[in-house]
């Protein structure tokens, strides 16, 4: 695509946010393309699979994983240790959604999400 | 040459990356070639600490601009307070002493003298200790609250809405470049208040500030959520932050905001007397975020072929680079560039006006295209400014046997 000199410099800006919202389009897709709601610790599990080896650089697996999660410290404790993956929020958007804790069985009132982390 | 060889060049010709390794090869080692190549910072010879390269400050410098004025819009002010908190200070909150003793670097001596070193060499020792070792800030709610606790005496002091630009400490076993770093830059706000909604509103209204600059400059999609106990700054009664994705898909904490109740307003005794002369601690609040900012923008734009820099903080927006092939037309073509460039630096965007390097170095052009593709990567489409307005006659005659290119170097590429 080649454009005329007075046409380069009357659209700059209109290109430049133009790049700026496809930048942060594509990069909200592909975190909703690796978020999933989790309803099962077997399926937890399987999404993160075995603790990712930080040295040979393989691929971290998984993505977000949000979960019904009733806060507690040996879990995350437990998580970590097995899986590289920690609660990254308790998200405060978005209306309540009671469930079960998929760790514990307790109620919970919204789901949190887990995930690897720098 | 035969087809098949032809085809096999072709192909390797198309694989061919700015980066070594890919994204997909190796995502760790990627990363630290991007900051390498992109020139944005280095390592030291200070173990875990970094060198911010020009390209790379200039980011910081653009990212601080604009959340600075944020700040300033919802009635921050900024202040500096000592690099150095005495260990007597740092002590009076436990939990927080606690959470920050592993990783403290802590000055025990003001002076050095001529004396045998441990490896029994001559040279400089330490002398002169300190009666009270003083801790580098890794981060500065005591010092900053002994400071709160002679500024607040009335309601009327309320409330304390303070900023600070600094450096911070915090001796980390295992760095990366902009990550996670021994010393690293950030911003950290401190502030006070009389009432507990008061403070709640505050530490909720930050978050969405960063929130806002994550999406809005930076193009980082974010989430905001709150911490679980064993995630909280340790101090804290709430800690909210802002969590992004990488292109790896693990998560990025981004930004963090905290409620500290009167945790700290107690351990540093700031009080003030209410309206009716009754006297209670103030509720206090403290939000950061840090030059991790650039490796979370690296992780989530960057691609095979280096650096992508969301345009609103992009250090140049245009970078123009001069063909002078010929020598009798050099000049007419560096003319013609630079009165480009003067007409694109008054367009104002995104709070300044659109920055535009020419880059005239003396080396050549596929060096310098491919060290700012590097730099900031691809364009969406290569804006090449082969047709040239009519007024441009010197250019014309330039242009006849050479081509110029006019990159954005703020731009975007395919990912795979």
């Amino acid at each position: 695509m080649s454009l005329k000199r007075d046409e380069f410099v009357a659209t700059v800006t209109q290109i430049l946010e133009d790049m700026q919202s496809t930048l942060f389009a594509r990069a909200k897709a592909h975190r909703e393309q690796s978020t999933k709601r989790i309803d099962s610790r077997a399926e937890f599990e399987a999404f993160f699979g075995a603790k990712q080896d930080e040295e040979s650089g393989a691929a971290a697996q998984g993505g977000f994983a949000l979960v019904h999660y009733a806060p507690d410290r040996k879990v995350e404790e437990e998580l970590k240790a097995k899986f590289a993956v920690t609660c990254r929020c308790i998200p405060i958007e978005g209306a309540d959604e009671p469930g079960t804790c998929i760790f514990t069985g307790k109620p919970a009132t919204r789901r949190a999400i887990f995930a690897k982390a720098y | 040459m035969s087809n098949e060889k032809n085809a096999q060049n072709q192909k390797q010709a198309a694989a061919q990356t700015a980066i070594t390794p890919t994204r997909a090869e190796n995502y760790p080692e990627w990363y630290q070639q991007v900051v390498r190549a992109a020139d944005l910072a280095e390592n030291s010879d200070v173990r875990g600490c970094m060198v911010i390269k020009p390209w790379g400050y200039a980011l910081w410098e653009n990212i601080q601009r604009s959340l600075d004025r944020m700040f300033k819009d919802t009635g921050h002010k900024n202040a500096y307070f000592p690099l150095f908190i005495p260990l007597s200070y740092f002590e009076k909150e436990a939990e927080h002493v606690e959470g920050f003793a592993k990783e403290c670097a802590v000055v025990t001596h003001h002076r050095l003298k001529p004396g045998v070193k441990a490896d029994g060499k001559e040279g400089l020792i330490p002398d002169g200790e300190l009666q009270e070792p003083l801790v580098v800030r890794p981060t500065s709610e005591t010092i900053i609250g002994a400071s709160f606790a002679k500024w607040v005496q009335s309601y009327r002091d309320l409330p304390l809405l303070i900023n600070q630009w600094a450096n911070v400490v915090r001796w980390e076993m295992r760095t990366r470049l902009f990550l996670r770093t021994a010393e690293f830059l950030w911003q950290e706000g401190h502030t006070a208040h009389a009432t507990e909604k008061e403070a709640m509103e505050e530490t909720l209204k930050m978050l969405e500030v960063y929130a806002d600059f994550a999406e809005n400059w930076m193009a980082m999609p974010v989430i905001k959520g709150e911490k679980t106990e064993g995630e909280r700054f340790p101090g804290a009664v709430n800690t909210y932050c802002i969590e992004a994705m990488m292109q790896d898909r693990k998560a990025l904490q981004a930004g963090t905001s905290h409620f500290l109740g009167q945790n700290f307003a107690h351990a540093s005794d700031i009080k003030f007397s209410d309206a009716e002369g009754k006297i209670s601690h103030a509720w206090t609040t403290s939000w950061g975020v840090s030059t991790r900012l650039i490796g979370g923008m690296i992780m989530t734009h960057a691609d095979d072929d280096g650096m992508v820099l969301p345009p609103r903080l992009a250090p140049s927006h245009v970078v123009i680079i001069p063909v002078t092939h010929k020598p009798e037309t050099a000049q007419a073509v560096l003319d013609y560039c630079n009165r480009l460039a003067a007409d694109l630096r008054k367009i104002p965007y995104a709070g300044r006006t659109v920055d535009v390097e020419v880059d005239n170095r003396d080396i050549r052009g596929g060096d310098k295209a491919w060290q700012w593709t590097r730099r900031a990567s691809r364009c969406a489409s290569r804006w090449a400014l082969a047709t040239w307005s009519r007024t441009a006659c010197s250019w014309r005659a330039a242009t006849a046997r050479t081509r110029t290119r006019c990159r954005s170097s703020a731009t975007s590429s395919s990912r795979p």
